[in-house]
């Protein structure tokens, strides 16, 4: 009996030749580095604002008489000129931590759980109340017993409500495994230390990658974001959760205000930092990807 | 053994007859199209607005509107239609608004159906998008082809950007210029003006009535700034209502009704 099954096979192992020697040519790598921001300009990193990563065709420390990127053109009433940069990202985002009192306050990765928001916000369970937690940094602190803070377990309750979660470990804005600094020690200076990647950019040479944290929070819309998620069932009442304004980047100088922190000295593509670029493997499992060197956000706004 | 006889296809014989039929019946589409008239396809209408009837600068506390109309438009070309006309700069703030006409009632109203509520389509307004900039800035060239303010910007490293130059910052919904409003909807903007300096305004067609595919418009060049005028509605500017439009059973112009209603007997 005759059978086409051989030619079949060929057929397919033909076609699939090519695919494992198709090379696309795509320009576009991550850059990955870390953000330090040092502990005599920020004692706790809970306190810090969302770190935005740019990466900028050039930069200047005399023009507005503190660092800032390269901008094009001033058009019409503008104050300053678009920044057109290449891409970027940020360390920490807004988080709608369940109250509209904290809307544009809470950013990812800064608290371990709730009883910190608690007392860096001074949650209280009354209005009018007074909410006071121990001394210490952080994690250490914990809720005086008998004062007017809002209990742990409300504050979980009414997220769980809010969101429909069932653990606290869904809740995006908690826990230690996603606190986004480490304390590191470098030259006698201790810093924050936050890693970064900023996706897909491409590399020209000299670009550079500057950095500021929005230590105020002027960068979040407090009427953007998502619609708040109980709109049906509580009371129709209808609000915005928050978010980034979209021009940050194109921008900064909009939204840096007393308090934030900018890089001195950003990070330079150079030739050499370009062409170290990896070229991934040869199942293209990995990205082409440049290690930048550390950014320090050193400059009070 | 022979394969059985197939019966006559009787079925698709009728589904034909009335598939043949239907046509007759179907609509026009051409009419839809916003360059369609009259039987035949037209270009888009580009006007230059400059010279001895257009409008120029006037007090921003006591102006009269220049009403002008823009015809067709091919929505399936990269040409677009619309008008330009130019200013000289003050020295301080000039005021441009625009209202594209609202269609308040259409042919198929004129033909029989008496419910102006429900036969105000608010697609079949008109629609201009607003920009303004240098004169030097522009792309077009008035009257033959509409431009913009936009250009490339090549920043420091020789990577060429798209720049618009447009100065008419007009707020989106997040308050970020570029910003422009819906159909039968003012646009306006006030620019900072450098004095001796000539300034275009480009209004840009973007929608024209499906009735007749005639847009009307009101146009005000107001030394000040727009602040002065309040706010601005459909009754800042007043004209841009198509004459055709008005039903005599409803005292004629609805613009005017709607601006200045009769008083309750």
């Amino acid at each position: 009996m005759r059978t086409d099954t051989p030619r079949l096979l060929l057929g397919l192992t033909v076609a699939l030749l090519p695919a494992g020697c198709y090379e696309e040519p795509i320009r576009e790598v991550d850059l990955v580095g870390t953000v330090r921001i040092p502990t005599s300009l920020a004692p706790e990193s809970r306190d810090l604002g969302v770190v935005y990563v740019g990466v900028f065709p050039g930069f200047s420390d005399d023009v507005l008489g503190y660092p800032y990127p390269e901008m094009g053109p001033v058009v019409g009433g503008q104050r300053l000129g678009d920044t057109y940069p290449y891409g970027g990202t940020t360390v920490g985002s807004y988080a709608y931590a369940c109250y509209q009192n904290l809307k544009c306050q809470v950013i990812t990765g800064r608290h371990a759980d709730l009883e910190d928001i608690i007392c860096r916000f001074g949650l209280t369970a009354e209005e009018g109340g007074a909410c006071t937690c121990t001394e210490g940094d952080g994690d250490d602190q914990a809720i005086d017993e008998g004062s007017g803070c809002l209990s742990v377990d409300q504050f979980w309750d009414d997220c769980s409500w809010y969101y429909g979660y069932t653990s606290i470990d869904e809740l995006n804005f908690v826990g230690g495994d996603l606190l986004g600094f480490t304390l590191v020690e470098d030259g006698g200076e201790s810093y924050w230390e936050a890693e970064y990647r900023v996706w897909h950019v491409v590399p020209f040479v000299g670009a550079v990658v500057y950095a500021f944290v929005d230590n105020d929070r002027t960068s979040c819309n407090p009427e953007d974001g998502a619609v708040n998620r109980r709109y049906a069932i509580d009371g129709g009442q209808f609000f915005y959760e928050g978010t980034h304004f979209s021009d940050v980047l194109n921008y900064p100088d909009k939204y840096l205000g007393p308090g934030d922190l900018l890089s001195s000295q950003p990070a330079v593509l150079d030739q050499a930092l370009v062409d170290s670029a990896a070229q991934g493997d040869e199942a293209q499992t990995e990205r082409s990807e440049i290690a930048v060197p550390p950014i320090v956000l050193d400059y009070p706004r | 053994m022979s394969a059985p006889a197939r019966p006559a296809p009787r079925l698709a014989v009728a589904m034909a007859l009335v598939g043949i039929a239907a046509t007759g019946c179907d609509a026009n589409g051409l009419a839809l199209l916003q360059n369609y008239d009259d039987g035949e396809l037209l270009p888009p209408d580009v006007q230059d607005l400059d010279g001895d009837d257009g409008p120029g600068l006037q007090p921003v506390d006591e102006f009269e509107p220049f009403i002008g109309e823009l015809g067709p438009i091919d929505n399936s070309s990269s040409d677009r239609g619309g008008a330009t006309a130019t200013f000289t700069g003050t020295g301080g703030p000039v005021c441009v608004a625009v209202d594209p006409q609202t269609v308040w009632r259409d042919d198929r109203d004129l033909q029989g159906n008496s419910d102006p509520a429900w036969e105000n389509h608010l697609y079949d307004d008109g629609d201009l998008d607003l920009v303004v900039g240098l004169a030097a800035d522009y792309t077009g060239t008035p009257g033959l082809v509409m431009g913009s303010f936009e250009t490339v910007y090549v920043d420091g490293l020789g990577v060429e950007r798209r720049a618009d130059l447009n100065l008419c910052h007009q707020p989106d919904r997040y308050g970020f210029a570029g910003g422009t409003a819906g159909r039968a909807t003012p646009e306006w903007c006030t620019i900072d003006t450098y004095e001796g300096v000539t300034y275009l305004v480009a209004l840009l067609t973007f929608s024209v009535p499906l009735d007749d595919n005639r847009l009307r418009f009101a146009l005000a060049l107001l030394e000040g700034s727009c602040d002065d005028l309040g706010t601005v509605d459909e009754c800042t500017l007043r004209g841009d209502a198509d004459p055709h439009d008005g039903l005599d059973d409803v005292g004629g112009d609805l613009e005017a009704r709607l601006c200045d209603p009769p008083e309750e007997e």
